[in-house]
């Protein structure tokens, strides 16, 4: 099982080997200390290099969508103060509706990024099994492929179209889903 | 020399007054009960850039920070902190930057959440609500949202290859580990022994064996350092293995950082 230390800790080393992104597939519903070292941590890691971002899941399964109303972490950073940390969540693409293992919560219902076309539950064979993963999981490791291949392969004199043309932004509530009953409007004054 | 008698009704008119000075003022009693009054200026002090307003007791507003929180120091962190420490310890509901212009807002209480604020050269937020929520006076929706983000990825995007500097581009990623089969695009630490399980911390770097990433999942301490359980950082369920792939998907000139986290 992981912990936010450990998480902590593997961004620590990462800033030590000179990683510049950074992809995390992790989501906590932890507001203990150790949570708020791992918001240092990332603050350290952010702030230390200007090009330094990181990608988040935005949550994964459903019963965990806004437990209790808390936000997880550390996807909610994204819209809660530091920079260059992106949420991403994983829609259908020809429906728009997120996907059952991407989280969609209250806060996220306009802050995050969604990949579309994200297929859930994907297969992949590690070392001694077959596993399964899909919805944010899928779209965080999408979202740096896109962002790499796009500015890696561009060079100095590269075309720019729209970048994020294959990114939608999300708008939970405008969307008919079975999970729909977990979320929350945003309250307008 | 006033007799004995005279010093008593002294002490008692003096502490009689006391008594009615501290009643008048159950506000002061109560806001140092929270936060230390002598701490607010100090933790305002090390905002240097900041052109400070107040217009009650209740928030501080330092102007012109950007990016001053991300690059402020430790000590100003555990200001801040030890503020939020001597309210709930929620260090997020105290501290805001305002994603319109970075404005750096320090709550001293919950209640300047619904306060209207002082917004110094420019316009006035009208409200701010428990769920991040800013609104100015002219109806914009101060909160960072989806557009906001994706402004901030394209801008990433077009600053191009500033931080590939020419070299292979690291990706760190926080996973389950990484398929040997993969080997070739993982980010190779030489200065580690090629001995991948002989529990010695070769580079002096504190971890032991980190030479394909590290396994942080299954390590334990070993004097001051951290020595792997198990494979070093090999995925054993899939998830890390297929994040790789998705991230290596007609990639070049990069290299993957495994940082094992779960299993």
């Amino acid at each position: 099982m992981s912990s936010p230390f450990r998480v902590a800790c593997g961004i620590r080393y990462a800033a030590s080997r000179g990683a510049k992104i950074l992809c995390m597939s992790t989501v906590y519903y932890d507001f203990s200390a150790t949570a708020s070292l791992l918001k240092d941590v990332m603050t350290d890691y952010l702030s230390q290099d200007s090009s330094r971002s990181i990608f988040c899941s935005g949550g994964s399964d459903s019963l965990m969508i806004d437990a209790g109303n808390q936000e997880p972490i550390p996807s909610s950073y994204s819209y809660n103060g530091l920079p260059r940390i992106f949420e991403l969540i994983a829609v259908d693409a020809s429906t728009g509706i997120p996907l059952p293992r991407s989280n969609c919560r209250s806060s996220s219902t306009n802050n995050s990024i969604a990949i579309s076309g994200a297929f859930n539950n994907l297969e992949c064979s590690g070392s001694d099994s077959v596993g399964q993963f899909g919805g944010s999981e899928y779209a965080a490791a999408k979202a740096v492929n896109f962002y790499i291949n796009t500015y890696i392969s561009g060079g100095p004199n590269y075309f720019r179209t729209n970048y994020v043309s294959n990114l939608s932004v999300i708008s939970c509530q405008q969307h008919v889903s079975p999970i729909q009953g977990y979320y929350k409007l945003i309250p307008t004054p | 020399m006033p007799n004995l008698k005279t010093l008593l009704l002294f002490v008692a008119i003096f502490s009689i007054f006391n008594f009615f000075m501290s009643c008048s003022n159950p506000k002061e009693t109560k806001t140092q009960s929270l936060v230390p009054m002598t701490q607010m200026p100090t933790i305002v002090s090390f905002i240097k850039s900041g052109q400070l307003a107040s217009d009650n007791s209740n928030f501080y507003i330092a102007n012109s920070v950007a990016e001053s929180y991300y690059t402020m120091s430790d000590t100003l962190r555990f200001y801040i902190q030890a503020m939020a420490d001597s309210l709930d310890g929620d260090f997020t509901k105290y501290v805001y930057i305002c994603p319109c212009d970075s404005t750096l807002i320090l709550f001293r209480d919950t209640t300047a959440f619904y306060a209207s604020l002082i917004w110094p050269g420019r316009p006035r937020p009208r409200r701010v609500f428990r769920e991040n929520i800013i609104v100015g006076n002219d109806g914009n929706d101060c909160t960072p949202d989806a557009s906001t983000l994706v402004a901030e990825f394209q801008t990433l995007l077009s600053s191009g290859n500033s931080s590939n500097n020419g070299n292979s581009l690291i990706v760190g990623v926080l996973s389950s580990g990484f398929d040997p089969s993969n080997a070739s695009s993982i980010l190779i630490n030489n200065t580690e022994s090629s001995n991948l399980n002989n529990n010695v911390d070769d580079d002096g770097n504190g971890l032991a064996d980190d030479i394909y990433g590290y396994n942080f999942a299954n390590s334990i301490m070993n004097g001051n350092n951290l020595i792997n359980q198990d494979e070093n950082s090999f995925d054993l369920q899939g998830e890390g293995s297929g994040i790789n792939q998705i991230i290596l998907n007609n990639s070049t000139n990069l290299k993957l950082l495994p940082i094992k986290i779960y299993d």
